[in-house]
């Protein structure tokens, strides 16, 4: 009896908790029917006048470029990012974790020491040495990057995933006739696959919010994505249609919820093994 | 013979990735703009300009702004691509965050645009990195006729040369809420100075607590201490040479006023505005009307009354107070905004025809209308006031700023890292945390050392 009543104190006070966390997103879709007025005037979910078109008109954007090409232009950015990410860091992870070769410690040091390494710092050198390969307002910035396996995170989080799964696998699978690569391709990958898609997903999420890097790559409105289109009207004088771009902010988070909730089961599954030794 | 064998394709792959290094290198400069032959050949180009038929340029221009200072742009941009086809003009915009990041960074790595609208207090800093933009006053194509050439020399000349144009003239003013004034008796005429702001303040709170008379952030605040300390004293906040303007007697009286105001009631406690420090006109008693006055640019006018939510309130704008005995006016007044040309441009004839075109023709006049603020050329303000483009309320605080204008502010007063500190101390005695006496001495002792700092980067 009494476990049953602490169930239900716990129950009521994460049921508070939820609605106190959720309650800024709901504010955010609530505000989007909003008139600009009511917005910061009051705190309260409903409306007293709708705004229906918010969506609409803040679809059409500021100037050119309406969001349907925003929307676009961070697919393209983002999608072959993720892809680049995975390809490489597993690749470059697999070595690290089965093979011996010369100066491993001092390189896999490297390849943490450039984790603590802050992105403010390196951001003039990466500008000049893209400026001089001549990709500065092109994605190429964000695609051959993450081709090189730059996300040093991922790295490390995949090679204590592959340490975690037993080497006695790769020794069956080399007396069954695997070689190194279809070692990779047929045991490991499909083991990793938790971990893989905890990489995908903190890349997708990360590069599709990221605002500094894309601010500072990418120069043509015609090739802004989401992060750059939404601050695009917020200015210091002008008035601001807070309402559309409320709406605008919420069809740009969808995405990434989807993405979460569908890759969900492996999400949470790959963050908990990892670093787990077998 | 398999070990030969591997380091023959070892040596493969290095050498093909080293050719593709180099190819890309190599590559860069086409893609990229190389200053010193395309300036040459442009130079080339303007003395064959009269047989020749002109060349076709792009250009790439970046500002920052709302949606309504993007749509105009766009559409001048597009009036004048129509009249020289032989002119492409890319349109770099976005909102006003990460913008002034963007472009020293675009500044240090040479990849700055030909055209960019540039903010006056960066100004001093920028072109103290190097010699960014082109002098104005050396281009043929532009008529400099139209602007107060005071203005140009005092405001906007550093070094002897003219960095920019300004897009507009802004100078502080008070906007306040005309029927809740009627309301409390308080006459329209009044000559506002910072001890009647006090005054009336606290009767206007004693009779309704909900209501006050200020909404401030920290930034006014700091606009409002300044001008209290530089009227005293006639001088500069801080001195071309890096000395203090002001002695502690005197920046007391400053900080005094602070106390005062938030201890009246004249303004929202501290603890309740610091919420919306950056947007006040976000601050909900704002929307509902129980705010009656903001100190703010003329060009934030209607982005403040447009967010209060009684849309019969009436509203009008005043004169930035000025005390009785003033040595020297504290009311700032500076360019809304700077149209720069880079100095690297391979097309400054060209960028310089545009700019020209902005500023001196009818049509772009009435295209962009007061998107950049109050225009800063006569004609200009003329011709929008005659077709009631511009507000007339807007125009009259803007004229009355400017007559009443004190010096501009010098490089050293506008620093960035100053400035954070008047925000710390601003904020100590707005929460009662120092006394004004103590505040001062924090603020002189913290200055000496940041100052002193300062001067030997020079």
């Amino acid at each position: 009896m009494k476990v049953r009543v602490q169930n239900i104190i716990a129950y009521i006070l994460l049921t508070l908790l939820g609605i106190v966390m959720v309650y800024p997103l709901l504010w955010l879709v609530a505000s989007s029917f909003k008139t600009n007025q009511e917005i910061f005037a009051t705190i309260g979910l409903i409306p007293k006048k709708w705004v229906l078109d918010s969506y609409a008109q803040g679809w059409k954007g500021s100037g050119q470029y309406t969001y349907t090409t925003f929307f676009l232009n961070t697919f393209m950015l983002v999608v072959p990012t993720v892809i680049a990410s995975i390809v490489s860091s597993v690749s470059v992870a697999y070595g690290f974790a089965r093979f011996k070769f010369p100066f491993k410690k001092v390189l896999f040091a490297l390849v943490i020491a450039t984790l603590m390494l802050p992105n403010a710092i390196i951001i003039i050198p990466k500008y000049i040495l893209f400026k001089n390969f001549g990709w500065l307002n092109t994605y190429l910035t964000f695609w051959i990057p993450a081709l090189f396996a730059t996300y040093s995170f991922f790295i490390f989080m995949l090679v204590q995933f592959l340490r975690g799964i037993p080497r006695e696998l790769d020794e069956s699978a080399i007396i069954d006739g695997c070689n190194s690569f279809t070692i990779l391709i047929r045991i490991l990958i499909p083991l990793a696959k938790p971990a893989l898609f905890s990489v995908g997903i903190f890349q997708f999420i990360w590069r599709w919010n990221d605002f500094f890097n894309v601010l500072v790559y990418i120069n043509s409105v015609s090739k802004f994505p989401l992060a750059l289109a939404l601050r695009m009207s917020i200015d210091i004088t002008d008035v601001v249609a807070w309402n559309r771009l409320m709406a605008m902010s919420v069809l740009t988070m969808v995405p990434p919820i989807l993405i979460f909730f569908f890759a969900q089961k492996y999400f949470v599954e790959g963050i908990a093994t990892t670093g787990l030794k077998g | 013979m398999k070990r030969a064998m591997r380091l023959i394709s070892t040596l493969c792959i290095i050498s093909i990735l080293a050719t593709l290094f180099i190819g890309c290198a190599k590559e860069a400069p086409k893609t990229g703009t190389d200053s010193t032959q395309q300036a040459a050949a442009d130079n080339k180009d303007k003395t064959d300009k009269k047989d020749a038929a002109p060349k076709n340029v792009t250009m790439r221009f970046s500002w920052w702004g709302g949606d309504s200072r993007h749509k105009a742009t766009l559409a001048a941009i597009e009036a004048y691509t129509k009249k020289n086809p032989h002119v492409k003009i890319e349109a770099e915009y976005g909102g006003f965050d990460g913008y002034f990041q963007k472009l020293t960074t675009q500044l240090a790595g040479g990849t700055a645009p030909d055209i960019m609208q540039v903010d006056q207090p960066w100004l001093p800093s920028l072109t103290s990195q190097g010699d960014l933009f082109v002098d104005i006053n050396t281009l043929k194509e532009i008529d400099l006729s139209a602007f107060d050439k005071k203005f140009l020399d005092s405001q906007l000349t550093i070094g002897g040369k003219l960095q920019g144009l300004p897009t507009g003239l802004i100078g502080i003013t008070m906007f306040y809420n005309k029927t809740a004034f009627e309301k409390f008796g308080i006459s329209a005429d009044t000559q506002w100075t910072f001890d009647n702001l006090i005054e009336i303040g606290k009767q206007v709170h004693e009779k309704d607590k909900n209501i006050y008379l200020l909404n401030l952030d920290i930034n006014k605040y700091d606009w409002i201490m300044k001008a209290i300390v530089k009227e005293k004293t006639g001088e500069q906040w801080v001195k071309d040479d890096y000395t203090l303007g002001f002695d502690k007697a005197i920046l007391v009286e400053g900080l005094t006023w602070i106390k005062k105001a938030v201890d009246s009631g004249a303004v929202q406690p501290f603890e309740e505005m610091i919420l919306y420090d950056k947007k006040a006109e976000t601050n909900p008693k704002w929307v509902n009307g129980e705010l009656l006055m903001n100190i703010n640019w003329p060009s934030s006018f209607e982005r403040f009354t447009e967010s209060v939510a009684n849309k019969d309130a009436k509203w009008d704008v005043t004169a930035f107070p000025i005390s009785k005995d003033a040595k020297k006016s504290g009311v700032i007044t500076r360019a809304a905004q700077v149209m720069c040309i880079n100095k690297n441009s391979a097309n400054i004839s060209e960028a310089a025809k545009f700019i020209n075109w902005m500023f001196n023709d009818d049509e772009a006049i009435l295209i962009l209308e007061d998107v950049r603020g109050v225009p800063a050329t006569e004609k200009a303000r003329k011709m929008l006031t005659d077709s009631k483009k511009l507000d007339e309320r807007i125009v009259r605080a803007t004229e009355v700023a400017i007559k009443n204008s004190g010096d501009p502010e010098n490089g050293p007063t506008n620093d960035p890292e100053l400035l954070e500190i008047d925000r710390d101390i601003i904020q100590k005695v707005g929460y009662g945390q120092l006394t004004p006496e103590k505040a001062a001495d924090e603020l002189i002792q913290r200055y000496t050392e940041k100052l002193a700092e300062l001067k030997a980067k020079k």
